[in-house]
């Protein structure tokens, strides 16, 4: 029985610390990062194809739907039985967003973006607050073993891509 | 002794791999106040209120002044908890929807938030909307959630008393996502067996009463609308006129593509 304890409590342990030696070799998940201006090249860009879709949001005649760390598609439902893309938002690394005064609140992974959708056909960064939304535990979602981790000076995390990882730090 | 220990220890190491693996990067995002603000999805991670934005980030929630719209400002961040993963707005407070609960955040004070109360239910990923002094709140069994439970469940909170949620009624579902409602009528996604229609006016708040059940649609979170329901679904987004609640009939979808 005490045995089963210590086996117990190895496997647990194995677990539970997020960073250590893992002694692991073999596939996992590693951050894609975007860094540099390129993340601030936040526009109007032609219609995208729907693909790792998130929120939706519907604002006037618009359904806004978030296409995870990439951007916002927009869509005119002004006829709900013929609704079409009509524009997409491109923000890098954006995951959540909300709506208040025509102005549109949407985050890029550590910074708030204030932009000006008065006219959603060509729209205005107004402001960005830089840093305050910098969040250090970062890790791939719906996923299960071991990773590369996050190191936020290299930029912000817009994908995680399945490789050959040597002794990873990071396991969840 | 020692195997009170252990327990502690194995009961700490599964939660906390549940909470790592039950945050979510935030795929989703909402708000229910219908205005001219427009209306969000469950699904959400941001919420604006009056002159303030209220964004969850990891275990926090962060305050933003909004009055100057070209220069916002982060005035404060409390921390809520670590599986905080939905946030709506309604009637000066923030309900936050967590993996293992709900949070009750009195904001009568926007600067300075206040976290007042929590309910705790079987673990599993849920966003929540309330309307009166009643919170509806799914909760889903994926595993991604780290659930241990094998029911989904709408659960119906009393929320009269912020310090002292309590849940006072569970209906047993086959997969429990989004949700939303316009006025008495509560609609809950059930993955994919569509969605299910409730009437949720007086008496039936605490006990709500299925009009309809929608089943040809894997639905995962809904907004309510001005009799026109936008389902959100793994391939598309679709729209409903639920104007007549006995012929709530599909108009159209946009196909991901």
């Amino acid at each position: 029985m005490r045995y089963l304890y210590l086996i117990l409590i190895f496997i647990l342990f194995q677990n539970c610390d997020p960073v250590r030696e893992y002694n692991y070799s073999g596939i996992g998940m590693k951050p894609v990062y975007a860094n540099g201006d390129s993340i601030y090249d936040i526009k109007n860009v032609a219609v995208q194809p729907i693909i790792n879709s998130g929120s939706i949001y519907s604002w006037n005649q618009y359904l806004l739907v978030g296409e995870s760390n990439k951007g916002i598609h927009i869509i005119d439902k002004s006829d709900p039985s013929n609704p079409f893309k009509i524009s997409f938002i491109k923000i890098i690394g954006n995951k959540n967003f909300s709506i208040a005064d025509s102005i549109l609140y949407a985050d890029n992974g550590k910074d708030l973006i204030t932009i000006d959708i008065r006219n959603i056909n060509s729209i205005q960064v107004l402001n960005i607050v830089k840093n305050s939304l910098q969040n250090d535990n970062v890790f791939p979602t719906n996923y299960i073993g071991y990773f590369e981790c996050y190191d936020k000076s290299k930029g912000i995390v817009v994908g995680w891509d399945s490789v050959q990882l040597n002794n990873p730090k990071c396991f969840k | 002794m020692k195997k009170n220990t252990l327990v502690r220890i194995m009961f700490y190491c599964l939660f906390t791999i549940i909470m790592i693996s039950c945050s979510k990067d935030g795929n989703e995002i909402n708000n229910e106040a219908s205005n001219t603000n427009g209306k969000s999805g469950s699904i959400t991670k941001f919420a604006v209120v009056g002159n303030y934005l209220y964004a969850l980030n990891n275990n926090k929630l962060e305050v933003y002044d909004i009055m100057d719209k070209s220069n916002p400002t982060k005035i404060n961040s409390i921390v809520i908890g670590y599986t905080i993963e939905t946030i709506f707005a309604y009637n000066q407070k923030l309900y936050v929807g967590a993996a293992d609960g709900i949070f009750i955040v009195d904001i009568s004070n926007p600067r300075i938030p206040e976290l007042k109360g929590s309910a705790s239910h079987q673990y599993g990923c849920d966003p929540v909307v309330t309307k009166g002094f009643i919170a509806y709140s799914t909760v889903s069994v994926e595993r991604r959630c780290g659930s241990f439970v094998n029911n989904s469940a709408l659960n119906i909170l009393n929320v009269s008393d912020d310090s002292n949620p309590y849940i006072i009624n569970s209906i047993n579902l086959s997969e429990a996502k989004g949700l939303g409602y316009d006025g008495n009528t509560l609609f809950v996604c059930t993955g994919e067996t569509g969605f299910i229609v409730y009437d949720i006016s007086s008496p039936n708040e605490f006990n709500p009463v299925a009009l309809d059940t929608i089943s040809s649609i894997n639905a995962t979170d809904v907004i309510a609308e001005n009799g026109i329901l936008i389902v959100s679904s793994p391939d598309k987004y679709s729209f409903y006129d639920y104007t007549d609640l006995s012929n709530i009939h599909l108009l159209n979808s946009i196909i991901k593509n």
